[in-house]
């Protein structure tokens, strides 16, 4: 039963985020993306844990997901602008990807390891880095705070990114007040 | 689970019902408060027309019931009228915005705790759907989804109305559910617990709005403002502000659409009144019950206890819904800025400050 939920939510995970990156309007990928962190919550579900996945829902889904549609309706991208041709440089990204990925795959000799690594560690390694346990309390708190670096970081890159090309109209609106 | 399929029927239909004559209780009072008649006209005309009924009652076609029938012919009325579709909407989206809106609300009556268990054939039977450990994490949980009926909606519609509610409901629901969350947070510290239900069970000698006064009280009064708030209603119901924004995010809607989105604003009343009364009214809880049952102790009989509990429950929502219609009566709409500075400087660290009260008057006495 955990486990047809697990492989229920993980695939819908898996399939929703791939529409997420494939779409060419921006709010459809986020509402894809929308779907992916439910299924997310689902996973956790299946894991058994409720609480992580109910703060999963309520913070990623409801708060920061809501936000994101919020500004991808603000700003209002055309959807012409984003069918950018593609590129054959973003084909090495997709070769190394993978390569990460069968790499990854290799490294667990057989399928009863898959399953505990996602029963054990997933949970665990969720909640160490914040809460700690045992001996190496907050051992990996410099690696989470340089994520939350790294997240700022992209948040900013795209404000930058959609302010450019608009210093015109914002710098009018500037003077009519 | 032949149970739970029961009383997740039983609730969706005393639901449903409630929130048809709810639409006839609002008109109604509106009319009283605004020295008018409102509906009262469609009545029951089609029961004299019965064989046994229509004598029995003396039922003639003039039979008008106060306009007993109005959301019998409101609802007729938007099963058969045409959706209509504008062009230019995106259709997919625009469809799946009002069941959006419907659901995350029908969803958070799953933890409600209606009324005191009750046996029937030998099985003690819970009057909750599912009585989850995290249930206040969900309601939230489920309550912040709510957001993107409106979103998607007034983006979907293609028009500028549309677009202008919705992103004003999706900047007023996110605002609101923090002073929400906070003020929610000092009950949930109070009672040491999570779980609905053993929230109203903690509630047995005295309700949480009376606990450290005035702070609780302060709280209740932070999350009924929150509640109507985050419901759209008056005088909160920019996002559908009729002066300036036609119909707001459901101005493209029409027949069914419309009528979910319709249901989903008088279901989403009825939440808020649950959360306010299992949070902050005791729940089920009986005022008093106790010295009243040593005079008269047939009311410890389970099933006439469990009567009195869900009526107590329905009270306490109906008083909130009253609450809400007497509100809509009585102010005019805030302005745009007036509604996020409230918020935003004014509800948010009152209810930080109260939590703080709380955290530290609890950690004293």
């Amino acid at each position: 039963m955990r486990e047809a939920a697990f492989l229920l939510f993980g695939g819908a995970m898996i399939i929703s985020a791939l529409l997420a990156v494939t779409r060419r309007n921006p709010v459809h990928a986020a509402l894809w993306l929308v779907l992916t962190m439910l299924s997310l919550a689902g996973v956790y579900l299946a894991l058994g844990a409720v609480f992580l996945a109910m703060a999963q829902i309520f913070v990623y889904a409801g708060a920061i997901m809501v936000l994101f549609l919020f500004v991808v309706m603000l700003v209002g991208a055309p959807v012409e602008e984003l069918k950018t041709p593609f590129r054959k440089g973003s084909l090495w990204g997709v070769v190394a990807a993978g390569a990460v990925f069968v790499a990854f795959l290799t490294r667990m000799p057989a399928l009863e390891r898959v399953r505990v690594v996602v029963f054990e560690v997933t949970a665990r390694a969720l909640a160490s880095p914040l809460i700690g346990s045992g001996g190496n309390w907050g051992r990996h708190a410099l690696a989470f705070e340089l994520g939350s670096v790294l997240v700022v970081a992209a948040i900013l890159g795209a404000i930058l990114m959609v302010r450019t090309g608009r210093e015109e109209i914002s710098e009018e609106a500037d003077d009519d007040r | 689970m032949l149970i739970l399929f029961l009383k997740t029927a039983l609730l969706f239909g005393v639901l449903l019902t409630a929130i048809a004559y709810v639409v006839w209780v609002e008109r109604r009072v509106l009319g009283v408060m605004q020295a008018r008649l409102g509906p009262n006209r469609v009545g029951f005309g089609i029961l004299a027309t019965l064989p046994v009924v229509g004598r029995l009652f003396r039922f003639t076609k003039e039979t008008r019931l106060f306009g007993l029938g109005q959301p019998i012919a409101d609802g007729l009325k938007l099963f058969t009228k045409e959706g209509i579709e504008p062009a230019g909407v995106d259709p997919w989206t625009y469809r799946l915005a009002p069941i959006l809106g419907l659901l995350p609300v029908f969803l958070g009556f799953a933890v409600v705790p209606i009324g005191p268990d009750v046996p029937v054939l030998g099985r003690i039977v819970t009057t909750q759907i599912a009585d989850l450990p995290v249930g206040v994490i969900y309601l939230l949980a489920v309550g912040s989804l709510g957001s993107y009926s409106v979103v998607l909606a007034g983006w979907s519609s293609n028009s500028k109305f549309s677009f202008l509610g919705g992103l004003r409901a999706a900047a007023q629901m996110i605002s609101y559910e923090l002073p929400m969350g906070i003020a929610i947070l000092t009950v949930v510290m109070l009672t040491g617990t999570l779980s609905l239900r053993e929230i109203v069970a903690a509630q047995g000698d005295i309700w949480n709005l009376f606990r450290f006064p005035p702070f609780l009280i302060l709280a209740f009064v932070i999350s009924t403002i929150c509640a109507v708030a985050e419901a759209n209603r008056a005088p909160f119901d920019l996002p559908e502000a009729e002066s300036e924004l036609v119909g707001g995010f459901h101005t493209e809607y029409s027949g069914m659409k419309f009528a979910l989105f319709f249901l989903a604003e008088y279901a989403h009343i009825f939440l808020g009144g649950s959360i306010l009364a299992v949070l902050f009214l005791g729940g089920w809880n009986i005022p008093f019950i106790g010295t009243l049952a040593k005079v008269l102790p047939v009311l410890l009989n389970p099933w006439v206890y469990w009567i009195l509990g869900v009526l107590s429950f329905a009270l306490k929502v109906f008083a909130y819904v009253f609450f809400c219609i007497w509100l809509r009566a009585t102010l005019p709409r805030f302005r745009y800025d007036q509604l996020m500075n409230f918020t935003w400087k004014v509800l948010t660290p009152l209810a930080a400050f109260n939590l703080l009260a709380v955290a530290v008057l609890g950690k004293l006495l």
